[in-house]
């Protein structure tokens, strides 16, 4: 009997330390976790695709512009989202200028034909407004937009993110739904890294 | 080839005080999670929550908390009245304490600097004010803050002794600040 | 919710910010997507970029605190 509850009481005090001690990894130092949805096509597909995270750039620690971050979303702490920040503290940015650049019209989809924005230039007030609607971000705030702008709810709905909402910077992704070698993606399960897109213009 | 190494691996595990140092590191991590996650003593500097916390004005006297980090970021568990220590949302390397004066769907009035007399909280978001009214940077400096900064509710003063069982609800700030309470 | 911030036009903008001068400055840019699933109903996804534009500044140690290091340049013209 005795021996019975000490295996169990070993049995648990190993599976207690073993699940705490990768929590904390993953708290602290390192996550791989699956992401969902269309907001940060192309560069993570809509489902399958999962991510490493790194946990040093916590709370925006050494985060900069242009670099993809998991946050937790601010007006639901159960959720956590993936976007890219788009405006450090300070920075003087447009709210949303592609909000008015509707690259697909809605008669498309009858259509099945593709518009392209005729006459961008010039063409009604909302455009020019779009274009006219700056925000400073605030101190120990981050503006976040998904990759794809036509299909993420981001800062230019629930405002700034609190630096302290940041939960880690993604460096790497894997895609599932790629073949296990040799996809296009990369080699290893559609493994390929998530870089920097803020460059120097020529 | 193997001797050596084996013999290596006897060594160790004969050696007592070696496996007990690591028997206490492979308990660090569960330390690290009940803090994390659980319970946490915190301690509350500054005079933003005279005179319910840090009642004297010598610095000596600091009040440590017992924090409870459970669940706290849930909406149902953040009521009004309660102590939270938060991620500063102007600098998130500092944690502030303050008291929730009002939650999700209320409406409050509000006090210089904010720019608005009424405003709304939104989903998942508190309205964090310091009881010492007119020494604190609360959310009438940055607004209604994500329940997601926030780190755990102070449940008792735990530092020092002669503090033990003082009323967290002794002074609660400013009064009749509520114009629609969402319930 | 951050806190209180007002969305300003470029002329109000003009009136509280001084902007620092072009010559120290850096032309960058950040390429994001507009994608959606065409042709429709084939789950196939198609992005179209949408580049914007910041100008990265130097800042002068004893300039005005309200001179921002970096701000949004994106145009009409920026992606056309």
């Amino acid at each position: 009997m005795t021996t019975i509850a000490r295996t169990w009481g070993k049995t648990f005090s190993y599976a207690i330390r073993a699940v705490c001690f990768v929590h904390i990894v993953h708290n602290h130092v390192y996550e791989f976790t699956e992401t969902r949805g269309e907001s940060m096509l192309p560069t993570l597909a809509a489902t399958n695709d999962y991510v490493h995270a790194i946990k040093k750039y916590k709370d925006g620690r050494g985060c900069q512009i242009g670099d993809c971050i998991v946050a937790v979303k601010p007006s639901d702490p159960d959720h956590r989202v993936c976007k890219r920040i788009t405006g450090m503290p300070g920075d003087i940015i447009l709210v949303d200028p592609s909000m008015k650049s509707k690259v697909f019209g809605s008669e498309t989809v009858g259509n099945e034909k593709l518009h392209l924005p005729e006459d961008p230039i010039g063409c009604s007030e909302d455009y020019d407004e779009s274009f006219d609607s700056y925000i400073k971000v605030p101190k120990g705030h981050v503006w976040v937009t998904g990759d794809n702008l036509s299909h993420s709810l981001d800062s230019r709905t629930y405002n700034a993110l609190p630096m302290g909402l940041i939960k880690g910077k993604i460096v790497a992704a894997n895609d599932f739904n790629e073949p296990f070698w040799g996809g296009s993606k990369g080699n290893f399960w559609g493994f390929r890294k998530i870089e920097n897109i803020y460059v120097d213009e020529k | 080839m193997w001797q050596p190494l084996r013999s290596l691996v006897g060594q160790i595990s004969r050696s007592y005080g070696l496996k007990l140092s690591l028997v206490t590191l492979s308990w660090v991590p569960v330390v690290m999670t009940f803090n994390d996650d659980i319970c946490y003593i915190a301690r509350v500097d500054g005079s933003s929550m005279r005179p319910t916390l840090n009642p004297n004005e010598n610095v000596s006297s600091t009040d440590w908390v017992l924090l409870w980090k459970f669940h706290s970021k849930k909406a149902q568990c953040l009521n009004r009245d309660d102590i939270v220590l938060f991620k500063s949302p102007l600098d998130p390397s500092r944690t502030y304490c303050k008291r929730i004066k009002a939650v999700q769907y209320d409406s409050v009035l509000t006090r210089h600097p904010y720019p608005r007399e009424v405003v709304q909280i939104p989903r998942n978001h508190i309205w964090v004010e310091g009881d010492n009214v007119f020494h604190s940077v609360d959310s009438n400096n940055f607004g209604p803050i994500s329940n997601g900064l926030v780190i755990g509710k102070a449940i008792t003063v735990i530092w020092p002794p002669s503090r033990w069982g003082a009323d967290l609800k002794l002074a609660t700030g400013r009064y009749d600040i509520l114009v629609a309470k969402s319930d | 919710m951050a806190p209180p911030t007002p969305v300003l036009t470029r002329e109000q903008l003009e009136r509280q910010i001084s902007f620092p001068s072009a010559d120290g400055c850096q032309l960058k840019s950040l390429t994001q997507f507009q994608c959606q699933i065409f042709p429709p109903g084939s789950g196939e996804y198609l992005c179209i970029p949408f580049k914007r534009l910041f100008e990265e500044c130097v800042v002068a140690a004893g300039a005005s605190k309200n001179t921002p290091s970096r701000f949004e340049v994106t145009s009409p013209l920026t992606n056309s």
